[in-house]
């Protein structure tokens, strides 16, 4: 039976943070060839190398409301999400974890981390006007 | 010839007994010579720390410094290939941190793997251990990656698709490549890491020229012509570095043992 410490429950979070990133892929793929077509666009569109279906055209939150339809993009696009989240939630836990250990050096950088993650993944964005182009996918793919 | 130059380098005397053997072992880690030690320089080494006291790794390590206290730079794991505990610590932060920037740099710019560089940096610059060093790297490109990924998400420099794809296939071979890893010894580690930096400079070099229309080489000859060059330089180095300095020489040293 292993401690239940902050060590490995960091490790824990990387490991079913991949795995399930891997399962929602999986289920994306699989679901792309169960149904032929992914966000209204076509399996020739989606699949062909120098596809314009890129996250330009795919807003998030479109692409999240999109999974109660069983939506194969929508579970990509979550799986790889949660990928991205895993380390930026390792790196919560990391300040969680110095702190508990009373090292506020450690904590100091590893905020720092985490807020420079949060600054790259949330403002810079917005501040540059980052937006995805909706109606670009509409043109892209008609709805039927 | 080389004990001639040891007597250039270091008056006889300074190497006594008391003298700290870590300094003397962190004269010779100055230089490039980490990467795979000359059988002389390794004889050399081994006969200074003959007559202080006695050390168990085999290549140079350094002493801790500041910033080993001031961020608490220690460590242990458990090596599954040798079967004991290995207590480490890094030294030299700020030359780490250095290098870490040009890894990221280049690794925005190129987009290569900085991981390279990284190794560079924590193996080289830092002292730490071959595996801790692949582990870290490993690690950072995590939270580095995450930090680029929200731009190359609204640049659309990602094809879900395509991401899916490769995602899928990255992390199998992360995941076994880290089985593997647990099981074999530093210096493996490093040889592997040598046959992949060859093949990388090598492809890159004719990736640069070719981009440049300075060589008109198809792409997968590119490919062949690395896997040629990183043949011929890995049998060169194993041939120097891993044959001949396995034979036992005349004090009947076995050299190249190695940091295990």
């Amino acid at each position: 039976m292993p401690r239940w410490d902050m060590d490995y429950i960091i490790g824990l979070t990387l490991r079913y943070g991949v795995i399930i990133s891997i399962a929602l892929i999986l289920i994306g793929i699989v679901l792309f060839h169960v149904k032929g077509e992914a966000l209204g666009c076509s399996e020739n569109l989606v699949m062909s190398p120098t596809s314009p279906i890129n996250t330009t055209v795919i807003p998030p939150g479109y692409a999240l409301s999109r999974l109660p339809y069983l939506d194969p993009l929508s579970f990509i696009i979550l799986g790889l999400m949660v990928l991205i989240a895993t380390p930026v939630l390792r790196v919560a836990l990391g300040v969680a974890s110095f702190a508990m250990e009373r090292d506020w050096l450690y904590v100091l950088i590893t905020t720092v981390v985490f807020i420079n993650l949060m600054l790259a993944i949330f403002i810079l964005p917005s501040i540059m006007h980052l937006h995805a182009n909706y109606q670009l996918l509409r043109i892209l793919c008609p709805q039927r | 010839m080389s004990l001639a130059r040891v007597t250039l380098e270091e008056p006889p005397s300074v190497r006594g007994v008391g003298v700290n053997p870590w300094r003397q072992a962190g004269t010779h880690s100055r230089s490039w010579g980490w990467l795979m030690e000359k059988p002389s320089r390794r004889r050399r080494w081994e006969q200074t720390t003959a007559s202080g006291e006695t050390v168990s790794t085999k290549y140079p390590s350094r002493p801790p410094d500041w910033t080993t206290k001031v961020f608490k730079l220690y460590g242990s794991y458990y090596d599954e290939a040798l079967k004991t505990e290995v207590k480490y610590w890094g030294v030299r932060w700020w030359l780490g941190e250095l290098i870490m920037f040009f890894a990221g740099f280049i690794s925005g710019l190129l987009g290569i793997g900085s991981g390279a560089l990284k190794v560079l940096g924590m193996d080289w610059a830092m002292n730490l251990p071959m595996k801790v060093s692949t582990t870290t790297s490993n690690f950072m490109i995590g939270v580095t990656a995450a930090t680029g990924s929200a731009l190359y998400w609204y640049f659309g420099y990602i094809q879900p698709m395509m991401a899916a794809v490769t995602a899928i296939g990255v992390l199998i071979g992360a995941m076994s490549g880290t089985k593997i890893l647990v099981r074999i010894t530093n210096k493996q580690v490093r040889w592997v890491f040598l046959a992949i930096l060859a093949f990388l400079g090598m492809e890159m070099l004719l990736k640069g020229l070719y981009m440049d229309h300075i060589i008109t080489i198809p792409v997968a000859t590119q490919y062949a012509l690395s896997l040629i060059f990183t043949a011929i330089v890995m049998s060169l180095l194993y041939y120097r570095y891993g044959v001949l300095a396995r034979k036992p020489n005349r004090e009947g040293v076995v050299m190249g043992g190695g940091n295990a």
